[in-house]
């Protein structure tokens, strides 16, 4: 063990409260280090001064009249009933009810939410009764348009879909 | 908790309310004194300890019979003592005034003992000045009230590592102070 570490231990020491084997090694290192053990020395010398000093300090109490009046007022108080809460440390059962509103929030999201939305974050909108149809005075090709837009961006993206295309003039 | 403690909250409870004044009388005492080094004011000391007995008695339903009273009663404690301080604190911040400062509780007609009282409360008060409000905390009920590490932690609802982490810190500060100023308790001479 070296200085650092000891420096942190000692202070526990001097109250007992290190496990045995970690209080063999700090006691060990003390035998080294002479300013280690005068850290020791003196945290324990404070720790007793301070408890002979609450020991001398008159302990203080309630004057008689004064006790009286503190048992009158408590007989005069009304007894709360028993809360259902009672025997529950507040951890567990703040733990528990958070639990239970992420749950619940959750599954409400999660079924919202249909499950093409959930694989894409655009929106798709088709047919659109707005979007222009090439060539639909003529006649000679009859174009679907479907629309997707990025929630994200605002990109938006047409898409026209002519079912009477045969791909005559590509590829040459 | 022992079987005095746990005949007479029954009897509370099933309504001998008679019962209340043998269980809390252990009680009178420490829990003034915790009170005073906590609040560092006789009147406030008081308060927060009769605030601790009533609402001892008002909450006792909620009890449980197979835990320790003792650290029930010293958590309303703790708890009391925190709420008067944080209304304390509001009240001074908007008077714009000095903390009350602290006066005797103790010491009786004895003028001499009286001044000597004083003279120790002082010096431990000026001890305790140097440790944050949870240094204090720690400190009082594991060093001076002598209470283990596990009831200190349940009494103060944290965990027993931080009850290690703090104490460590309020002895060291403890003992700078001691050093500093009173060296003549570490076998110096002032």
């Amino acid at each position: 063990m070296n200085c650092k570490k000891s420096e942190k231990y000692i202070p526990l020491l001097a109250g007992n409260e290190l496990s045995a084997t970690k209080a063999a090694k700090v006691r060990a290192h003390l035998e080294k280090c002479e300013a280690c053990l005068r850290e020791a020395n003196e945290i324990e010398g404070a720790l007793k001064a301070a408890k002979t000093l609450a020991r001398l300090e008159g302990a203080a109490d309630w004057s008689e009249s004064e006790w009286r009046h503190l048992l009158r007022s408590i007989a005069a108080t009304k007894m709360e009933k028993k809360s259902v809460w009672a025997g529950l440390s507040l951890k567990p059962a703040l733990a528990g009810s958070l639990a239970l509103i992420l749950i619940i929030a959750g599954a409400f999201l999660f079924l919202r939410k249909s499950p093409t939305q959930l694989n894409t974050r655009a929106t798709l909108q088709v047919p659109s009764q707005n979007m222009v149809k090439p060539d639909q005075q003529n006649g000679k090709q009859d174009a679907q348009p479907i629309t997707i837009i990025s929630k994200e961006t605002g990109l938006k993206i047409i898409w026209f879909y002519n079912k009477n295309f045969n791909g005559e003039g590509y590829g040459k | 908790m022992n079987e005095r403690e746990k005949t007479l909250v029954e009897r509370v409870l099933s309504g001998d309310l008679s019962a209340f004044e043998p269980l809390i009388t252990p009680y009178r005492k420490p829990l003034l004194g915790l009170a005073y080094r906590i609040a560092r004011n006789s009147e406030d000391a008081k308060e927060v300890a009769q605030e601790t007995f009533l609402r001892a008695f008002k909450y006792l339903k909620n009890f449980n019979v197979e835990k320790s009273f003792k650290s029930w009663i010293y958590q309303i404690l703790v708890h009391a003592a925190r709420n008067y301080r944080n209304k304390q604190v509001k009240y001074e911040t908007l008077m714009m005034s000095e903390p009350v400062k602290e006066t005797a509780v103790a010491g009786g007609d004895d003028p001499e003992r009286r001044h000597d009282d004083e003279e120790i409360r002082s010096r431990l008060m000026d001890c305790l000045d140097v440790l944050t409000p949870r240094e204090k905390e720690v400190f009082l009920l594991r060093d001076i009230e002598e209470m283990n590490i596990q009831e200190t932690a349940k009494i103060l609802r944290c965990s027993a590592i931080s009850v290690r982490v703090h104490l460590s810190a309020a002895r060291k500060k403890i003992k700078e102070r001691i050093k500093d100023r009173y060296p003549e308790y570490l076998g110096r001479e002032p």
